[in-house]
C-alpha cells in the first residue's frame, strides 16, 4: 500500500509511551482501581451464609432480628460506657462466627477499614492541641518555636480524654459496621425490604429499593465489561484529557442505557398489571430463640446504662 | 463524604433525619402528588445511575484517584426533587449493603448529598446556563461550576455537623463523645480536600458527562421523559 494512502495516525512516527512495569500489589491505574472496586462488590458471595440454616442469626424471625439489631446500633451510639462498647464488639464477633461468617471476612470488612480510615482520621485527636486534658504521655515539653506564620505550642502530650474519644469513635464505628454486616449477610434483601414495608415504609419506596438493588448488580456487570473493554484496547499511556473523555462518555452511555431500561421495565410492569401494591408477609411464628434474642438486647441495654463504670480502662 | 456511624451523635442524626422527612415528602409530592407507579422504574434507574457515578475512579494529577458523587449531574438530568429520591435510595443501599456511610447517619448523609448538593448544583447550573445550547462552552462551564460549588457546599455542611459535636456532646471530664474535632479543625480539614481536589473532580465529571450527552440522543429521550412524567 502506498504510504500516502495510509491514514494520518498510521503515518505518524511518534513513539508510543508504554506504561512502566510495576511490581506493586496495589493498583495505580484508574481502570484497575475501578475494576477492583466492582470486583469487591461482585465477589461478595452471601449465599453460603444466607442458606446456612444452622447459623445463629439465620434462625431468628426477621422482624425480631431487624428490630433487635437496629436497637443495638442505637445503644452503641448512645452509650458513654467504653467497656460496654468493647463487650458489644466481642458479642458481634461471636454472633458473626456463630452465623457462619468467616473470621477473615469479618476482619477484612470491619476492622481493616476501621484501622485504615477511622483510626487514621481520629489519630490527631488524641493530642492536647485538639483534645486538651490529663496528660498520659508527654512527647515534648518546654519548647519554644516561633516561625513567621506558625508558633508551636510549648507542650505536646497525648491526653486521656483524647484517647478515650478516639476509642469511642472507633468502637462505635466498628459496632455499627459489624451489625450492618450481620444484618445483610444473614437476611435476604427481599425479606429485609418486606420488614421495612411492614414497619410503614411506603410500598412504592420499597419497590424502588428492591428494583435498585437488583439492577445495581446487572449494571455492575455491564460496567465491568466497559472497563475491561477499555483496558484491553489500551496500548500506550493515556493523556489526562482522554481519561476524562472516556469517563464522561461512559457516564453518558450509562444514562442512555438506564433510561432505556426504565422504559422497558415500565412497559413490562404495565403489561403484567402491576398496580404498585406490595405484599409484605405477616410476621413469622416466634420461637424460643427469638425471645432469648430479645432478652439479650434488653440485658445489653441495661448494662449500657447501669453497668460497671469503675473498670481499668476508665482509670487510664 | 459518606459519614459513618460513630462520628455524629444520635440526636444530630435524628435531627437531620427529621429535617429530611418533609423534604422526602415534598419530593414525592412534587413527583405527581404521590409517587406514581409509572415512575418506579425511572427513579430506580436514577438511583442505579447515582450509584454507578460514584463507582468511577477519576484519575487526578498526583497519580491517585478520587470519585464524584454525581449529585449535580443527576439534578440537571432528572430535576432536583427526583434527584433527592434517587440519591437517597442509592445512599440507603450503600449504607445497608456496602457499609458506605452509617445506618444511623443516613439522615445526615441524605441531607448533605441528596438535598444540599443537588439543589445547590441545580440552581447554580440554571442561573449560569440559562438558555445555553447543549454542548456549548457556557453550558459545560455551568455544569463544572455547579458541580464544584455543590460538592463544596455539601462538604461545608458536613464539616459543621462534625465540628459541632465537641461543642454539644462532651463527657463531664471533657472527653468528646463523638467526632473530637471542633469547627476550627473540621471546617479547614474538609474544605481543603474539597476545594482543591474533590470539587474539581465533581466539576470535571459533570461537564464531561454533559458534553457527551449533548451529542447523544439522550437529551431528547430525557426531555421526553421529563415532559411525560412531570419531572421538574
Amino acid at each position: 500500500m502506498n504510504r500516502l494512502d495510509l491514514p494520518a495516525w498510521l503515518q505518524s512516527n511518534d513513539t508510543i509511551r508504554l506504561p512502566a512495569v510495576t511490581h506493586s500489589w496495589k493498583p495505580h491505574n484508574y481502570l484497575e482501581k475501578t475494576l477492583k472496586k466492582i470486583h469487591a462488590i461482585l465477589s461478595e458471595d452471601n449465599r453460603s451464609v444466607l442458606n446456612n440454616q444452622d447459623g445463629l442469626l439465620q434462625k431468628l424471625e426477621p422482624h425480631m432480628k431487624v428490630t433487635g439489631l437496629l436497637t443495638v446500633i442505637l445503644l452503641a451510639a448512645l452509650t458513654q460506657n467504653l467497656v460496654f462498647l468493647i463487650m458489644l464488639n466481642s458479642i458481634i464477633l461471636f454472633a458473626a462466627l456463630q452465623s457462619r461468617i468467616r473470621l477473615g471476612d469479618y476482619f477484612v470488612r470491619i476492622w481493616l477499614p476501621i484501622f485504615f480510615f477511622t483510626g487514621i482520621a481520629v489519630l490527631p485527636g488524641i493530642i492536647n492541641w485538639v483534645t486538651p486534658g490529663d496528660p498520659l504521655y508527654t512527647i515534648y515539653s518546654n519548647l519554644t518555636f516561633s516561625g513567621h506564620f506558625f508558633t508551636l505550642p510549648a507542650e505536646l502530650t497525648i491526653t486521656r480524654q483524647g484517647v478515650k474519644s478516639a476509642l469511642f469513635v472507633i468502637l462505635r464505628s466498628a459496632a455499627s459496621l459489624g451489625i450492618a454486616m450481620l444484618l445483610i449477610k444473614t437476611t435476604r434483601w427481599s425479606v429485609l425490604t418486606k420488614v421495612l414495608a411492614k414497619y410503614g415504609l411506603s410500598n412504592i419506596i420499597v419497590t424502588i429499593l428492591d428494583m435498585t438493588y437488583r439492577y445495581i448488580y446487572l449494571f455492575l456487570f455491564i460496567f465491568m465489561d466497559y472497563v475491561l473493554g477499555r483496558k484491553s484496547r489500551l496500548v500506550g499511556l493515556e493523556t489526562q484529557s482522554s481519561k476524562i473523555a472516556w469517563i464522561g462518555g461512559t457516564i453518558s452511555d450509562f444514562l442512555r442505557i438506564t433510561l432505556e431500561y426504565s422504559q422497558d421495565i415500565q412497559y413490562a410492569l404495565e403489561s403484567r398489571g402491576y398496580t404498585g401494591i406490595y405484599y409484605a408477609e405477616a410476621k413469622g411464628p416466634l420461637h424460643l430463640i427469638d425471645f432469648g434474642f430479645a432478652a439479650a438486647i434488653i440485658i445489653l441495654g441495661c448494662y449500657a446504662y447501669g453497668g460497671i463504670n469503675h473498670v481499668w480502662i476508665f482509670s487510664l | 463524604m459518606h459519614i459513618p456511624d460513630g462520628y455524629l451523635s444520635p440526636s444530630t442524626c435524628l435531627a437531620l433525619g427529621a429535617v429530611m422527612i418533609p423534604i422526602w415528602y415534598r419530593a414525592s409530592a412534587k413527583l405527581k402528588k404521590d409517587l406514581d407507579v409509572k415512575q418506579v422504574p425511572l427513579l430506580s434507574m436514577g438511583a442505579v445511575f447515582c450509584f454507578l457515578i460514584m463507582m468511577f475512579n477519576v484519575p487526578i494529577p498526583n497519580g491517585t484517584t478520587a470519585h464524584a458523587i454525581g449529585a449535580t449531574l443527576v439534578a440537571i438530568i432528572f430535576g432536583p426533587w427526583a434527584a433527592v429520591i434517587a440519591m437517597s435510595v442509592a445512599l440507603a443501599i450503600q449504607a445497608l449493603v456496602f457499609a458506605d456511610g452509617g445506618i444511623l447517619a443516613f439522615g445526615a448523609n441524605a441531607f448533605n448529598m441528596a438535598f444540599i448538593a443537588p439543589f445547590v448544583g441545580y440552581y447554580v447550573y440554571k442561573s449560569i446556563s440559562k438558555n445555553a445550547v447543549p454542548g456549548s462552552t457556557r453550558q459545560l462551564a455551568a455544569g463544572a461550576i455547579a458541580g464544584y460549588i455543590a460538592i463544596n457546599c455539601a462538604a461545608f455542611v458536613a464539616s459543621i455537623e462534625f465540628g459541632i459535636q465537641p461543642l454539644f456532646f462532651t463527657a463531664a471530664d471533657g472527653t468528646p463523645l463523638y467526632c473530637p474535632y471542633g469547627l476550627d479543625v473540621a471546617i479547614p480539614a474538609m474544605m481543603v480536600a474539597h476545594l482543591t481536589v474533590a470539587g474539581f473532580i465533581e466539576g470535571i465529571v459533570t461537564a464531561a458527562a454533559l458534553k457527551f450527552m449533548a451529542v447523544q440522543p439522550v437529551t431528547m429521550l430525557q426531555s421526553q421523559i421529563n415532559k411525560k412524567e412531570g419531572v421538574v
